[in-house]
């Protein structure tokens, strides 16, 4: 398998920048350089054209140069001029010793002597005929050194753009290495936020969610750090109540004395038991997190009843008014057995933190596509603030005397949040207490089962 | 000896309050911090018990303002936090001891001892004066040697007496320490039990400062 290699930004924006300059800059040069060398084959062509038409005039049809030309020069010319008649004779001869081949086709053509090609051009007027010819090698070399010389501002140029590229990708850059500078060089335990100041906004959305990232993971070792200190005083003190409770039965001298030191050993020895299957019970709800492979439709309307009448005597013993408000027949996915233990903890709780002769509602309502499952009490609620952690594993509501194991609601949301249902706790509208909403999908049958009439009252 | 027991957990609470008044100490309970910094207010304890986690105003706000109002009443944290930081903060904030729950009731009981014992400037377990020696380990009362029984009562009186020689406690101090809430304390309580012990160890031990109080005269040889 090959490893994708990882890649800097800035050397891949250099690389490309850097290519995409230096292949423009060579087909430029590229462009410009044949352009130069067409024209200048043009220019040439076009002064060969004009000096033999400025010859017409010069010579007469049959005599030798008359305007002077000087033909002892012994410089190497470039060109070379030829005059001659229409029959053959040399009227005029630049470069003695070059005879040009005397032509009848005029216009531009290419011959060859002494190893040297030239370029000719022919012209005939009356009964002259004039060529000029040019050393098509020198041509070229000149055409090329003068093609060359417009590719020189170019290469400059992209020398420039190079650099130019190079610094703003680097500038550009620079904040995103201050980022990971500063990322780096963190202490590992360090969960502070990276700062954002002067970050392109391209990188600025990464670097906020990373620093969401780090609050959430900050809140998470708080809650964790909280939850080991609440852990180990809730986990100790029935053992500390225990302890004592032995102590005190040891040293109970008489038989009144033992009695209630037995009887308070026993509600001390409850409480850690309930403490103890509270914890089992979040624990393994806490690890079930295969809902889908063991979940059925469930009739939570009977499985509220179920839950109702198991709590009901104990509301009896206090007095409490508790009734089934509303029993719509539905179904949610899930497992019954979990769904259960969640009813059990919200209404244990409702019971537990309400006060003799106050009343408790419960309904489970048919919302269309979502399943309510609402109870309400007339206890004494829960302060604004706490609502938020009233869930948290031992909260407990400050200065209520009931022992529970301030795990009941923690209970509740894993269940809950297993489930995909929304668990909402506010003031009850109607009662005055706490109100707790449980909200779920609700599963359709495709085959609708042998129709239940309305579940009746409670019967006791 | 009085002690306040700040405890937020009934189970715990009502064990310790009997324990502790098996001891013999007067012992008030209460069950959270604002109660208890009102009681602290009105009333003198020798010691306070105190736990940390307390409904309304935790123990360490307790022991904060305890400490702004420059109460030098001792205070034995019992908590179950038992982080080293948390008893370091315990500790810096102005506790005199601390202990971690679950504990062993001999070793609180011990804790306490000690902690009345240096908050009347003594180093010694036991106490000894003119004869009489007191062992507030055991609650031992000897006189030359020799072991007399004294009831819970006469034994705080005597202690409260005998740690601090010289110093005159009056009745009201007196009955303060000896009672909590619960005890109805009839007007001369206080007197019948000088009068038992002076039967029991020797009449010029306690000496009666008329109109002021009750003391243990340094100057007795």
């Amino acid at each position: 398998m090959r490893q994708r290699v990882a890649y800097s930004l800035r050397a891949r924006l250099l690389l490309l920048l850097f290519a995409a300059v230096v292949i423009t800059a060579c087909i430029q040069s590229f462009i410009a350089y044949r352009t130069a060398l067409d024209e200048t084959n043009e220019i040439f062509d076009y002064q060969m054209r004009q000096m033999a038409l400025s010859l017409r005039p010069g010579l007469n049809a049959d005599g030798y140069g008359s305007n002077g030309f000087r033909q002892d020069e012994d410089e190497s010319f470039e060109f070379i001029v030829q005059v001659s008649t229409s029959n053959h004779k040399l009227l005029f001869q630049s470069t003695p010793g070059t005879g040009l081949p005397q032509r009848e086709d005029t216009g531009f053509s290419l011959f060859e002597v002494q190893g040297t090609t030239y370029k000719l051009y022919t012209l005939r007027h009356g009964k002259q005929l004039i060529q000029v010819a040019q050393d098509r090698a020198a041509r070229r070399t000149l055409a090329r050194n003068l093609a060359f010389r417009t590719t020189i501002p170019i290469m400059v140029m992209v020398t420039l753009l190079l650099f130019l590229v190079w610094w703003v990708v680097t500038s550009s850059l620079a904040p995103v290495n201050r980022v990971q500078r500063q990322i780096s060089t963190r202490k590992a335990e360090s969960l502070d936020e990276v700062d954002t100041k002067g970050l392109p906004t391209e990188v600025r959305p990464l670097v906020a969610e990373i620093n969401l990232l780090l609050r959430r993971m900050r809140q998470a070792f708080e809650a964790q750090k909280n939850f080991v200190a609440d852990a180990a005083h809730e986990l100790r003190s029935p053992l500390s109540a225990l302890k004592l409770q032995v102590e005190q039965l040891r040293r109970s001298g008489t038989e009144k004395d033992r009695e209630i030191a037995i009887l308070r050993l026993g509600t001390g020895i409850d409480r850690a038991t309930r403490l103890v299957e509270q914890l089992l019970v979040l624990a393994r709800q806490q690890a079930n997190s295969d809902l889908h492979s063991n979940a059925q439709p469930i009739e939570i309307n009977r499985l509220c009843l179920i839950a109702f009448k198991d709590v009901y005597p104990l509301a009896q013993q206090k007095n409490i008014d508790m009734g089934l408000i509303q029993s719509d027949e539905c179904y949610v996915m899930g497992q019954e057995e979990a769904l259960r233990i969640m009813l059990r903890n919200i209404l244990d709780n409702s019971v537990k933190y309400s006060p003799e002769n106050s009343k408790i509602d419960l309904s489970v309502i048919l919302n269309g596509r979502s399943v309510d499952l609402l109870v309400e009490d007339s206890g004494p609620g829960i302060p604004d603030s706490d609502f938020g952690r009233v869930m948290d594993r031992f909260y407990r509501i400050p200065g209520n005397p009931a022992s529970g194991s301030g795990l009941g609601l923690s209970i509740v949301r894993t269940i809950a949040d297993l489930h995909a249902a929304k668990i909402e706790i506010k003031k009850s509208a109607t009662l005055g207490g706490l109100a707790v909403r449980v909200t779920f999908e609700a599963y359709r049958l495709l085959t609708s089962p042998t129709k239940v009439p309305n579940q009746p009252g409670l019967e006791t | 000896m009085r002690l306040l027991l700040v405890e937020d957990d009934t189970m715990i609470g009502e064990s310790v309050l009997d324990l502790l008044r098996d001891e013999g100490y007067a012992v008030d309970w209460v069950k959270d911090g604002d109660i208890a910094l009102s009681v602290l207010e009105t009333e003198q304890y020798d010691l306070i018990l105190l736990d940390l986690g307390l409904p309304k105003c935790d123990g360490l706000t307790v022991l904060r303002t305890l400490r702004d109002r420059k109460s030098q009443t001792p205070v034995l944290v019992a908590t179950a936090r038992d982080a080293i930081a948390q008893r370091i903060e315990g500790l810096d904030t102005g506790a005199d001891d601390y202990i971690v729950k679950p504990y062993d009731l001999g070793e609180m009981l011990a804790r306490i001892r000690s902690l009345l014992r240096r908050s009347v400037g003594r180093a010694e377990p036991v106490y000894e004066f003119c004869g009489v020696s007191i062992d507030p380990a055991t609650r031992e009362v000897k006189v030359d040697g020799q072991a007399v029984v004294v009831s819970a009562r006469e034994w705080a009186i005597l202690e409260m007496l005998l740690a601090r020689p010289g110093t005159v406690l009056s009745r009201k101090q007196l009955e303060e320490r000896l009672y909590s809430w619960k005890d109805g304390v009839s007007s001369n309580a206080v007197e019948v039990h000088i009068h038992s012990l002076r039967k029991k160890i020797g009449a010029e031990l306690i000496q009666n400062v008329r109109g002021v109080g009750y003391m243990v005269s340094k100057g007795i040889s």
